[in-house]
């Protein structure tokens, strides 16, 4: 196993008597796209500062690359963290020309960036004449200068229009198939559950659930199912032992499974049993549902 | 460090209120530095009037006495100067680009060298002002003028840079523990013109003399004007040395406490 992207070792912050993150761990392999889903407040943004060593934890540590954090490792690293933060009097190329000194690497690649994020044609006009989107679409190209090796995203859509949201996840989708680690954060369970290979899910700083999205997503679905005899369709479906619940849902039987049957297999089955099915399809579970199943199981 | 310097120059040079700043205070000290006489020789000639004795008209441009003059006059006016150190340390926390400059992978003891670095260019570059105009003041004023006259006691304008660049340090501090401009403003202004003043009223002078604002302006004393003259007052005529190093070890304090608080601190 190399050595991960990130490693969080039980990081805890608090402001007075508000636990923002509590004793928070997590490993970001390479190559990974690992959401941070949560509501507002949840510590999202506080593990992300914590990480680019904008906050102080209270404890806890955490490694960039395997080393120790220092400003060379923040310089690897791309990030956006909560809200555009530019010289509101100099243009988007002269903000970018601040950050790439910082980073240490040539000008040559702003041009490319701000064409990517879309500000090409407005490149020269002053940050404060910028639109909230133009802003984020700014902080987006100042995160992808010099070729980072992991990217850090709070909200990366945030005041954007559907256009741009559109193609900013194709964006990060696309930096993600380049071997790019990404860490992102969002409360947009939609949009993780689109981008997302990894995710992790805080609630009051603290850490419910993580895994796998395609596992988590596959872990339990749903059939739809309808024939001409419902009653009896009904009855075979229970006599199966497949299902934990089946209720009606427009004139269908909603089955829920507590683990995840072939269609094929499911269609076989009640044929031999002499109904044929007039409507088969199968519900996968949402990281919605994922999402408020793993909060109601820590409440409840 | 050519890298800060980088950094540091594109966030100055396309901001306007920066020029605003810079350039009132750059023409507030060459007013005083070139007005001065005029004023003082036009006030004493009123006084004149009503006075038993004649009032001597002096030249404060007359090498080497101007070095001494213009420097402590200039002193008065260190106050623009934390100003502006506040102003431009404050901005950076209002806009959250001291964020953005953290995370985009400069250290936190970097950025506060880039403040230093600030200050002191700030401050030599009112030393240069102060030594072109004196420069010239005193070419135009000094009778009997000898070569190299000029360079005699131009220690003072090392004392002078010392003093600009020890305010602000101080301002630094001042501005990295409130980060708003205003309230800062307001604090460093306190301080100067009313608490130090009277804690250093209070304390006896042996230990008093080590506060900073009063080591500050102990290191230009008063110059002697032949008015003072006619009263048997004679004031210090050369930098004080100790003094030289009080400030330079206030220096040490207010650059150490402001790494001290940034290390700890949430940006």
């Amino acid at each position: 196993m190399s050595v991960p992207v990130l490693e969080i070792k039980n990081l805890s912050k608090s402001y007075g008597r508000i636990h923002a993150l509590d004793n928070f761990s997590l490993k970001v392999n390479n190559g990974e796209i690992c959401g941070i889903l949560g509501p507002n407040g949840s510590g999202k943004t506080t593990t992300l500062g914590l990480i680019l060593d904008v906050l102080k934890p209270d404890s806890g540590s955490y490694s960039w690359f395997g080393e120790r954090p220092t400003h060379l490792t923040r310089r690897r690293v791309g990030a956006l963290l909560e809200e555009p933060m530019f010289y509101p009097y100099l243009s988007a190329v002269n903000n970018l020309r601040i950050v790439a000194d910082i980073k240490g690497v040539s000008y040559n690649g702003i041009d490319t960036a701000l064409e990517t994020v879309g500000l090409g044609s407005r490149k020269t006009s002053k940050y404060k004449t910028y639109s909230l989107g133009m802003r984020q679409r700014l902080a987006i190209a100042a995160a992808l200068l010099g070729e980072p090796e992991a990217l850090i995203l709070d909200e990366p859509t945030n005041g954007l229009d559907p256009k741009g949201i559109a193609d900013i996840r194709d964006l990060i989708i696309d930096i993600g198939k380049q071997g790019v680690t990404v860490l992102l954060a969002s409360h947009l369970l939609d949009e993780v559950q689109k981008i997302c290979t990894h995710v992790v899910i805080l609630q009051k700083g603290k850490k419910l659930n993580e895994g796998n999205v395609k596992e988590v997503l596959s872990a339990s679905a749903a059939f739809e199912l309808a024939a001409a005899d419902m009653p009896a369709l009904r009855k075979l479906l229970e006599g199966t032992g497949y299902f934990s619940e089946i209720k009606e849902e427009n004139g269908k039987w909603v089955c829920v499974v507590e683990q995840d049957i072939d269609p094929g297999r499911l269609n076989r089955l009640i044929a031999e049993q002499g109904i044929y099915l007039t409507h088969l399809s199968r519900r996968k579970k949402s990281l919605e549902k994922y999402f408020l199943d793993s909060l109601n199981a820590q409440n409840g | 460090m050519d890298n800060l310097f980088k950094i540091d120059f594109r966030k100055y040079f396309y901001s306007r209120t920066f020029w605003i700043m810079i350039l009132i205070y750059l023409f507030l000290l060459v007013m005083l530095f070139v007005g001065v006489e005029g004023f003082l020789n036009s006030t004493l000639k009123n006084a004149g009037k009503n006075s038993p004795a004649p009032m001597p008209e002096f030249s404060l441009y007359q090498f080497p006495a101007v070095w001494q003059n213009l420097t402590f006059l200039g002193g008065f006016f260190k106050i623009f100067l934390g100003i502006i150190v506040i102003i431009s340390v404050a901005n950076e926390f209002a806009n959250k680009t001291i964020r953005q400059n953290i995370m985009n992978g400069m250290s936190r003891e970097q950025f506060v060298f880039s403040k230093v670095l600030f200050v002191f260019l700030l401050s030599f570059a009112s030393m240069l002002i102060l030594f072109v105009s004196g420069g010239f003041m005193g070419l135009f004023n000094t009778k009997d003028l000898e070569s190299m006259m000029m360079f005699q006691k131009t220690d003072f304008l090392g004392a002078y840079f010392l003093e600009l660049f020890t305010f602000g340090t101080m301002s630094l501090l001042i501005a990295f523990l409130i980060r708003k401009s205003g309230p800062a403003i307001a604090m460093l202004a306190l301080y100067y013109y009313i608490l130090e003043p009277i804690v250093s009223r209070i304390l006896p002078e042996t230990i008093s003399k080590y506060l900073p604002v009063v080591s500050m302006g102990n290191l230009i004393d008063v110059p002697n004007s032949p008015l003072m003259q006619m009263f048997g007052i004679n004031f210090r005529d050369s930098v004080s040395v100790p003094d030289v190093f009080i400030t330079l070890g206030w220096n040490v304090v207010f650059i150490g406490l402001v790494l001290l608080i940034l290390r700890k601190q949430d940006l």
